[in-house]
C-alpha cells in the first residue's frame, strides 16, 4: 500500500522534526538558564568554594545566611522600597501619557498631527545617554536633585509606548467611535469604556515593559541620587553591596537574586499578556 | 416624532463633490430609502444628518430644529452601521444598554428597557454572549436593538443588510420594515440594492454623482422614471434605451398619435395632449440644428431617446425594431434575449419560459408595447411628457 507507506513516512518525518526542535530548545534553555543557576549555586556557597577550580555545581551545604547578610548589610529593604516607588510612578506615568497621546494620534484630528507624531517617533531613535547631561542640568536647576521627582519625571512620557498603543488603537474600527459619539460618549469616556479595554493586551505589554525598564535603570538613578541613601534604588544598592563586601561574592549574588525576584514574579504572571501584546496585529 | 429636511445641502471631500445641492424632505414616520450606485453620496447624506460630517452649505432640520450646529449626541438620531459597530468586549446586554448609560437612566429602568428590546428582537437568550459568539443575523439584530433602546426621533440605517447572506437578507428586510411601521419612527435607509429599496420604502430617493435624480413611490419610480439614469438603474435588467427620431413639425396639438422613426421604420405610439405639448416644446426649437445625425432621419427631424422595459417587448416574425441576437440568458422561469440594435445599443427582451429561444447571431424583430413607451430628451436625458 503506497498510500499507507507515504502516510507512515510523513508521520515519521514529523516525529523527527519534533525531536530536533525539542533538542534545540533544550540546548537554548540550558544556555540561558545556566548562568542563573550558577548564580543561585554560588550565592549559597561559602566564598572560598566559589573560587575553587573546577567549580562546584551543587551546594551540598547551602549557607542560607548569605541572604540575610545581603538584606541587612546592603540595606536592601529600603532600596527595594525605593525601587518599587520609582517603578510604580514611572509605570503608571508612562501608561497614562502613552494612552492619552496614542488616543490623540489615533482618533483625533489636529493641525500638525503628522509632524508631531514623527517627532514622537524620533525620540525612540535617541539613546538616553545622549540626553543624560541635559536632563541632569535641568533636574538640578529645578532643585530636584536627590528627589523622587528627579528620579522619575524624565521618564514619564514614552515615544515607544505612544507608538505601540497608537497601532493598537488604529485597529479599532472608526464606526465604533462614531456609534459611541451618537450615543453621547465623549473622547475620555470612549477611551475608558471602549478603546482601552479593546487594546488591553497591548496596554498590559506596555505596562510590563515600563516596569522592567524602570526597575533595571542604573545610570540615571546613579547620577541623580548622588549621596542620598534615602531614595537610592536597588540597582545602585547592589553596586554598593559589591563594593563594601569585596570578599563576599556570595552575598553580592544573594542580593542580586533578591533584587531580581519582583521582576521574575511579574514576568511569570504577565507572560501571556506580554507575548500577546507584542504579536497583536502581527498575525492577521 | 420628526420630519427631516435637507435644504440645498452640498458637501465636498477635498476636491471631490460628495453631495451636490441636495434637497429632500422625509415625512414624519416615513421610511425613505436612498438608493444609488456606490459613491453616489447616499451614505454621506446619512452622515450629514447624523452629524458625523458637516455640510459645506445648506441647512438640515429635524422637526422644527435646524441641527447644523447641534452636537451629534443632541440630535436624537440613532444609526445602524453596515459593520454593526458592536463593542466586541461587551456582552449583548451591555451593548444594548450602552446608549442608555450616558443618559442618567437608573439601573432598574435600563434593565427593563434592555429586556423589552431583547424580547422584541428575539435576543433574550443571547444577552450574556459577546458579539463574536453570535451569528451574522443576530449581530444585525443587536445593532438594531441598540438603535431602538434610545427611542430616537430618527433612524438612520446605512446598508444594514449588506453583510447578511441572501436568504437572511430577505427575511430581515421584512422584519425591519415591519418594525419601522410598528414604531412609526422616521427612517432613512441607505442601500445600493434596488430590491430592498422597492420592497421596503414608502418612497425611494435615487441619487447619482451626488445629485438627487428622483424621489417618489416605488411604483412611480419604476413606471415613470424621471430620466435615463433612473430608467436604466431601476429594474433588473433596466429599461432599454435606444435612439430614434421624431419630427416636431409634423406634430400638431390635437394629435392622439405620435410617430417615431426608428432606423427607417415608423412606430406610432398613442399620445395625450401633455406628451404632444412636451415634444413640441422641448424638441421643436432644436429640430433645425440636429438634422441627419441618425440613420433614416429626415430633414427637420429631431433625435429622441426611446425607452422600453424588457417585459414590454417581444420577439415577432416581422415588423417592429430589427436587431441581431447577441446571447440568450436563461434564468429558468424566464429568459433574457440580448439583442444588438441599429444604433449599437443593447436591447434586452424578457421572455417567459414557453417562448422559443433564438440562437446567437440570429436576426430578430422586436415588437414594442406602444402603450408603455417612454421618451427622453437626448440632451438633458430627462423624461418627456408626464
Amino acid at each position: 500500500m503506497p498510500a499507507e507507506n507515504e502516510a507512515r513516512r510523513s508521520h515519521r518525518r514529523r516525529q523527527r522534526r519534533k525531536w530536533v526542535s525539542y533538542l534545540l530548545l533544550t540546548v537554548g534553555a540550558f544556555i540561558v538558564l545556566f548562568p542563573i543557576y550558577m548564580t543561585i549555586v554560588n550565592s549559597l556557597l561559602p566564598a572560598d568554594l566559589i573560587a575553587r577550580r573546577p567549580p562546584s555545581l551543587f551546594p551540598f551545604h547551602p549557607e542560607w545566611s548569605t541572604y540575610a547578610t545581603a538584606w541587612s548589610k546592603g540595606h536592601l529593604g529600603i532600596y527595594l522600597r525605593n525601587s518599587a516607588i520609582e517603578t510604580a510612578i514611572i509605570t503608571v506615568g508612562q501608561l497614562t501619557t502613552a494612552i492619552l497621546s496614542a488616543y490623540a494620534f489615533a482618533f483625533l484630528d489636529f493641525p500638525g498631527k503628522r509632524v508631531i507624531f514623527i517627532v514622537f517617533l524620533s525620540t525612540m531613535m535617541i539613546p538616553f545617554e545622549v540626553t543624560l547631561v541635559t536632563n541632569l542640568s535641568t533636574i538640578s536647576r529645578l532643585g530636584w536633585y536627590n528627589t523622587f521627582q528627579g528620579l522619575t519625571v524624565p521618564f514619564l512620557a514614552t515615544g515607544f509606548g505612544t507608538f505601540l498603543l497608537r497601532q493598537a488603537f488604529l485597529q479599532i474600527p472608526r464606526d465604533l467611535r462614531e456609534a459611541a459619539s451618537l450615543d453621547g460618549y465623549g473622547n475620555l469616556r470612549f477611551m475608558a469604556r471602549v478603546a482601552v479595554p479593546l487594546a488591553r493586551p497591548t496596554v498590559a505589554a506596555l505596562g510590563v515593559f515600563s516596569f522592567l525598564g524602570a526597575w533595571n535603570q542604573y545610570l540615571w538613578p546613579l547620577v541623580v541620587t548622588g549621596d542620598n541613601n534615602a531614595i537610592r534604588t536597588v540597582q545602585i544598592g547592589l553596586k554598593q553591596l559589591q563594593a563594601t563586601q569585596i570578599n563576599q561574592i556570595d552575598v553580592t549574588l544573594a542580593g542580586t537574586l533578591i533584587a531580581t525576584a519582583p521582576m521574575l514574579i511579574l514576568l511569570i504572571i504577565f507572560q501571556k499578556q506580554l507575548i500577546r501584546g507584542l504579536t497583536a496585529g502581527a498575525v492577521k | 416624532m420628526a420630519r427631516v429636511e435637507l435644504k440645498s445641502v452640498s458637501k465636498k471631500f477635498g476636491g471631490v463633490v460628495a453631495i451636490n445641492d441636495l434637497s429632500l424632505v422625509v415625512a414624519d414616520g416615513e421610511l425613505l430609502v436612498i438608493l444609488g450606485p456606490s459613491g453616489c453620496g447616499k451614505s454621506t447624506a446619512l452622515r450629514l444628518i447624523a452629524g458625523l460630517d458637516e455640510p459645506d452649505v445648506g441647512e438640515i432640520t429635524i422637526g422644527d430644529r435646524v441641527i447644523n450646529d447641534v452636537d451629534p449626541k443632541d440630535r436624537n438620531v440613532a444609526m445602524v452601521f453596515q459593520s454593526y459597530a458592536l463593542y466586541p468586549h461587551m456582552s449583548v446586554a451591555r451593548n444594548l444598554e450602552f446608549p442608555l448609560r450616558q443618559r442618567g437612566i437608573d439601573r432598574e429602568q435600563r434593565d427593563r428597557i434592555v429586556s423589552d428590546v431583547a424580547k422584541r428582537l428575539g435576543l433574550t437568550e443571547m444577552l450574556a454572549r459577546k458579539p463574536a459568539q453570535l451569528s451574522g443575523g443576530q449581530r444585525q439584530r443587536v445593532a438594531l436593538g441598540r438603535a431602538i433602546v434610545r427611542e430616537p426621533d430618527v433612524f438612520l440605517m446605512d446598508e444594514p443588510l449588506s453583510n447578511l447572506d441572501a436568504a437572511l437578507r430577505i427575511e430581515t428586510r421584512a422584519e425591519i420594515a415591519e418594525l419601522q411601521r410598528e414604531l412609526a419612527t422616521t427612517t432613512l435607509y441607505v442601500t445600493h440594492d434596488q430590491v430592498e429599496a422597492m420592497t421596503m420604502g414608502d418612497r425611494i430617493a435615487i441619487m447619482n454623482d451626488g445629485a438627487l435624480q428622483q424621489v417618489d413611490t416605488p411604483e412611480t419610480v419604476y413606471s415613470k422614471p424621471s430620466n435615463v439614469f433612473v430608467a436604466t438603474f431601476i429594474g433588473n435588467p433596466g429599461m432599454n434605451v435606444f435612439s430614434g427620431t421624431v419630427d416636431p413639425a409634423t406634430v400638431s396639438p390635437g394629435d392622439s398619435v405620435l410617430e417615431l422613426l426608428i432606423a427607417g421604420n415608423t412606430l406610432s405610439i398613442p399620445a395625450d395632449g401633455e406628451l404632444i405639448d412636451d415634444v413640441r416644446s422641448t424638441l421643436g426649437p432644436r429640430s433645425r440644428s440636429t438634422t441627419g445625425s441618425t440613420s433614416g432621419s429626415t430633414p427637420g427631424a429631431s433625435n429622441v431617446l426611446i425607452g422600453v422595459r424588457p417585459e414590454d417587448a417581444s420577439l415577432v416574425s416581422d415588423g417592429g425594431v430589427e436587431g441581431n441576437v447577441v446571447i440568450v440568458e436563461s434564468l429558468g422561469s424566464e429568459a433574457h434575449v440580448i439583442v444588438k440594435l441599429h444604433d449599437n445599443s443593447t436591447f434586452v427582451v424578457r421572455q417567459d419560459h414557453s417562448a422559443r429561444r433564438p440562437s446567437p447571431g440570429e436576426p430578430v424583430n422586436i415588437a414594442l408595447d406602444v402603450q408603455r413607451v417612454t421618451l427622453f430628451d437626448p440632451e438633458t436625458k430627462a423624461r418627456i411628457g408626464r
